[in-house]
């Protein structure tokens, strides 16, 4: 392929492909929505019909975001064991979500968490300040997506200014969201979430026929209490580690470098005779109150997110909003299984990338390990590459969506996005 | 309509088997870093290449809540009939 990239100036044609057709059919489906949406049932609640196979998809689809895809890889390559609960707690987020709020929320039959707030409580102050929290969650979502879409946008095609990938990918989603609405949305984030869970099992099964599988690459980390691995280095070509590297022990084990960090912190504040008796008797207490903090903060956030119970109105009644819900976790939950495997594999194949810091670090696992495949595969290497990054695209897309979306609850930009609709129609 | 009586007896059973199911599942989330605190030795034994702890976290939890929220959907189905049926008696 590399006489391809020398030709177009160092872009990959197959990227450029790929991402075109993302642009494309992305419009393309926000004008078909747009006729389709002709009352405000329709374009912020998709008139409620749309079914449990759909529902699932796309809310699968929106939540899985670049954190999920690249950011929960990084973090299991460099803190191990610890950042296993983000993804164990985010589907833990459903569950609570399914036990108590899925169906009751969907009965009451309202457009927006707002609406619902107001009339369930009767408060139009409530309302108020249900729109600010949303507007404040939405914001602090909308600043990494904008991020990862300069980000990502920039790794693709080198020479493209950041400013231009947030222009360019903001723009494309405003256009989606202001056309078609909830329905035009709907479909797109089904579509993705297909994409991704393939983005992101495929290559894993290309390395793990190639290199070992889940268990065997842990197997080669050293746990505590053991003499020694229970798989050779030379099984699964792992390479040394560099100095910046977790040690085996801390990494494969509860209470690592994720949970302790805070304690350590402390204690290196601390006069250097005191730290090892401070941390004999601190740290492990600590670890274990932060891992309690961390569940309860990703189960309650995960569950308290306004674009997801906003899903809920889509469905029909409430047994399909419940039967989406689970849906929903199976889809998440398979998707989920597979970015951990990324940053086990990663640990053994690429620990250079613990050298790196932030984008340049472990975050970026998810796009390098699969080049390790191109190596070996040649031309199926470079496609399950490229399919990959094209699934990195994807995430960022459907997130200024999921923003765009949330504007929604202000009420003015609910009266301009109503009359851009109308605009449209009558045009 | 439905009476206000039958809403109440309908809610308050969903509640309990919500609740119930709730348990089910907090009680294995938030045990199980206790149980990597009192027990690391037995969390560490490695189960075809994983340590017990990793294959629990990291695999096995997303099945064990698919069944939990398969058997909540059964029975609140199955409640929201029930008390359909009692009514029309």
């Amino acid at each position: 392929m590399s006489y391809c990239i020398a030709s177009l100036g160092g872009i990959d044609p197959w990227i450029v492909a790929f991402s075109l057709i993302t642009v494309v059919v992305t419009v393309w489906m926000g004008f078909r929505s747009a006729k389709t949406s002709k009352t405000a049932s329709d374009f912020f609640v998709a008139g409620r019909s749309v079914s449990v196979g759909w529902n699932a998809s796309a809310i699968s689809g929106e939540y899985l975001s670049a954190a999920s895809f690249m950011g929960i890889a990084g973090m299991v390559m460099s803190s191990g064991y610890d950042a296993l609960w983000y993804p164990v707690c985010y589907a833990c987020g459903y569950l609570f979500l399914l036990l108590f709020i899925a169906g009751p929320l969907r009965r009451f039959g309202a457009y927006t968490i707002p609406d619902f707030a107001e009339g369930r409580y009767d408060s139009p102050l409530f309302r108020k300040i249900a729109v600010c929290f949303v507007l404040f969650i939405g914001f602090f979502y909308t600043m990494p997506q904008m991020k990862g879409a300069g980000v990502t946008l920039a790794y693709i095609f080198p020479g493209m200014p950041y400013w231009a990938g947030v222009v360019l990918v903001g723009a494309v989603i405003t256009l989606n969201v202001a056309l078609g609405g909830m329905k035009g949305i709907t479909l797109v984030q089904a579509v993705q979430y297909w994409i991704k869970v393939f983005a992101i099992s495929v290559p894993i099964f290309v390395l793990a026929a190639v290199y070992g599988f889940y268990g065997t690459h842990l197997g080669a980390n050293v746990a505590p209490g053991e003499a020694a691995a229970p798989v050779t280095s030379a099984e699964v070509s792992r390479h040394d580690l560099p100095e910046k590297a977790p040690k085996d022990a801390p990494w494969v084990s509860p209470f690592g470098p994720l949970t302790t960090k805070a304690v350590n912190a402390a204690a290196a504040a601390l006069p250097a005779e005191q730290r090892a008796a401070y941390l004999a008797e601190h740290q492990k207490p600590y670890s274990l109150l932060y891992t309690y903090s961390l569940i309860i903060a990703l189960v309650c956030g995960t569950a308290g997110l306004p674009h997801i119970l906003v899903r809920f109105y889509t469905n029909p009644d409430g047994v399909a909003a419940k039967r989406t819900t689970m849906w929903v976790m199976i889809l998440i939950g398979v998707f989920y299984v597979f970015p951990p495997v990324f940053g086990v594999i990663g640990r053994n194949l690429m620990p250079e990338l613990y050298a790196g810091v932030g984008a340049e670090g472990t975050d970026k696992v998810v796009l390098e390990l699969p080049t390790l495949v191109t190596q070996k595969l040649g031309i199926i290497g470079s496609i399950l590459e490229r399919y990959h990054v094209r699934g990195s695209l994807c995430r960022v897309h459907e997130h200024l969506q999921r923003i765009a979306r949330l504007d929604d609850r202000c009420p003015r930009a609910r009266r301009v996005r109503t009359h851009a609709a109308a605009a449209v129609h009558a045009g | 309509m439905h009476s206000e009586e039958f809403l109440h007896t309908l809610m308050r059973r969903q509640l309990k088997l919500s609740i119930a199911c709730a348990a089910t599942f907090l009680v294995a989330l938030l045990g199980m870093p206790l149980l990597n605190y009192y027990a690391p030795a037995l969390m560490a034994t490695r189960v075809a290449g994983f340590t017990l702890s990793w294959l629990i976290l990291g695999v096995l939890f997303f099945p064990f809540v698919w069944i939990i929220s398969w058997r909540f959907i059964k029975q609140s189905i199955a409640l929201e009939q029930d008390e359909v049926k009692s009514v029309k008696r």
